[in-house]
């Protein structure tokens, strides 16, 4: 069976990648559902100027496993950067908040024609006027969950963490709710 | 900003791909009625399907679409010896500026006044002499007394210019400082980059408000009389008067360098601006100028390692970690104490009134993701 790529934004990897670890290039499911990160990722998370509390991102065994990328032809890597100049000119006259690294992901979304994994609200909506699919990082936690990929008290432990951090996805409660509810029972 | 299809270029492109409106129409899924609306521009496709006519008649974004911002933002910016700017760092500043726009609405300043422009600035010896005296006036300093951070400061606070200070590294980019103007809200945004050596941060504080006074002037000719008006204002012709005899009757070389560097440590400027100054003041009177080597630039690269970054000076009193970074909200604090900028209170009404996320944060500063997502939780 071939891979069912799924890209996870540079926000939804600082969420899960300490937790689920190695999060990429692992196939997980009959699917065999792979998530991936683009090469720009390392670059966002590179030069920061700022305290962070995402430091563990520079260390080497979650650096190792963001060396993996997608294989783009050069035709559709020519393919990427022409959507992305539609996608970027909607942010700049109608939707401002994605940055260029989110619009780029949109961009290999619609052209690998994969799902991108986000929480990013701007990005979510930047996605849905393109047409594109994306997914949240809970959505994407309910799949691992049915695959055997992780359990409750994983996720359970990682929206603990989450909280602890201030940093809960937005909709967090009703989408857990919808999500999660019946595995409570 | 209006945006209409490039009908000629559209039209083209379905008869090469042997098309009609009624196969466009199917393949994008929307009805014939919808496809002849956008060929006689009545209406303008929704973004999805803007993009799959692009896909479907293979035209790049700026094929298909023709665009008019009367507003552009206008952006002025030289960036370090050596390093030229490209279309691209212009384009760049240009997304920043319309991202700013947002900004606007929530700016303190009166705006029933302009605030006061040069009438016909130029880089005339005689004339920068006269505005230096002037804008010294103006900020309360005399004539050959030190201008210092807070003069300038506070004369961007009154000529409404929003300063924005910025980590942007001093090796990994070359962009020392930013100035956007945007027309439509004839805003100004001036990007300064903290992680730069102290003396060569002021003289782009002085070149900044140098283009604040300047708005009719663009390209090469803004930056010469940003540049001049800098040296100028930081070392004016009576400093030059004075110092030029002393330098030259220095003995050797190495006396007249080691002068030259006394001079700029006292004044707290950049030795290039006074023996670019004092030479100029030459010229003017007939004099000869006065040449210091190669030697000069191994002595300036020296005098410049034994001074801090602003950045370090800035955060120096602060709790900083293990790699000395300082934290979001002492970034946040210092640049709003430091520079009056009412940036950061601006951008803290928008993004909780418009809920938007890090990534606004990321574009409109230009910093990495990390440090953008601190800002933004610093902030909302």
């Amino acid at each position: 069976m071939p891979q069912s790529k799924i890209l996870v934004d540079t926000n939804a990897y600082i969420r899960l990648a300490k937790t689920i670890h190695p999060l990429l290039f692992v196939p997980f499911g009959d699917n065999e559902y792979c998530l991936y990160v683009l090469p720009e990722l390392n670059e966002e998370l590179g030069s920061r100027k700022l305290q962070s509390k995402f430091h563990w991102v520079d260390e080497e065994e979650y650096t190792d496993n963001r060396k993996q990328f997608p294989t783009i032809s050069r035709k559709l890597t020519k393919s990427i950067k022409q959507t992305f100049e539609y996608l970027w000119d909607y942010v700049q006259t109608d939707l401002p908040g994605p940055s260029r690294v989110d619009a780029l992901y949109i961009a290999y979304a619609l052209e690998l024609d994969v799902p991108v994994v986000t929480d990013d609200q701007d990005m979510t909506e930047l996605a849905n006027a393109f047409d594109a699919q994306v997914m949240s990082t809970l959505e994407l936690l309910k799949i691992m969950l049915d695959c055997g990929h992780t359990d409750m008290k994983t996720i359970d432990g990682l929206c603990d963490y989450w909280r602890y951090l201030t940093d809960l996805p937005a909709n967090f409660k009703s989408d857990y709710q919808r999500l999660f509810s019946d595995e409570k029972e | 900003m209006q945006k209409r299809l490039n009908v000629d270029k559209v039209k083209n492109a379905v008869e090469q791909a042997g098309l009609t409106q009624t196969a466009i129409a199917d393949a994008l899924d929307v009805s014939k009625e919808a496809v002849s609306q956008w060929l006689n521009t009545k209406s303008f496709p929704r973004p999805n399907k803007l993009l799959q006519l692009g896909k479907l008649l293979n035209l790049a974004f700026d094929d298909l679409v023709i665009k008019e911002d009367p507003f552009m933002p206008k952006v002025a910016f030289r960036k370090m010896k050596g390093t030229k700017t490209k279309d691209h760092h212009i384009e760049k500043a240009q997304e920043i500026g319309r991202f700013l726009r947002h900004l606007v609405p929530y700016l303190p300043f009166n705006t029933l006044e302009m605030p006061p422009v040069l009438k016909s600035p130029s880089c005339d010896y005689e004339y920068l002499r006269k505005l230096a005296v002037m804008v010294r006036e103006d900020i309360n300093v005399g004539s050959v007394d030190i201008v210092d951070f807070n003069h300038l400061i506070r004369r961007f606070v009154e000529l409404q210019a929003v300063v924005v200070p910025v980590l942007w590294g001093s090796k990994t980019r070359h962009e020392n400082a930013v100035h956007i103007y945007l027309p439509d809200s004839q805003t100004t945004w001036v990007y300064l980059n903290l992680d730069t050596n102290i003396h060569d941060f002021k003289f782009w504080m002085a070149h900044e408000l140098g283009h604040c006074l300047s708005p009719s002037l663009e390209g090469e000719e803004a930056e010469d009389f940003a540049d001049a008006f800098a040296a100028s204002l930081l070392y004016p012709h009576e400093l030059a008067e004075k110092d030029y005899e002393s330098i030259k009757c220095q003995r050797s070389s190495a006396a007249k360098i080691s002068y030259v560097l006394d001079l700029a440590e006292q004044l707290m400027i950049s030795p290039y601006t006074i023996i670019g100054q004092v030479n100029k003041y030459a010229e003017s009177v007939g004099m000869a100028d006065i040449q210091l080597g190669r030697a000069f630039h191994g002595a300036v690269t020296n005098f410049n390692k034994s001074y801090k970054n602003l950045s370090e000076a800035l955060f120096g009193d602060t709790e900083l970690d293990e790699h000395g970074k300082p934290t979001a909200r002492e970034y946040i604090a210092k640049a709003e104490d430091g520079f009056e900028t009412p940036f950061f209170d601006l951008l803290r009404q928008y993004l909780k009134q418009h809920a938007k996320g890090s990534g606004f944060v990321q574009t409109v500063l230009d910093m990495p993701l990390l440090d953008s997502r601190s800002i933004h939780a610093e902030l909302t």
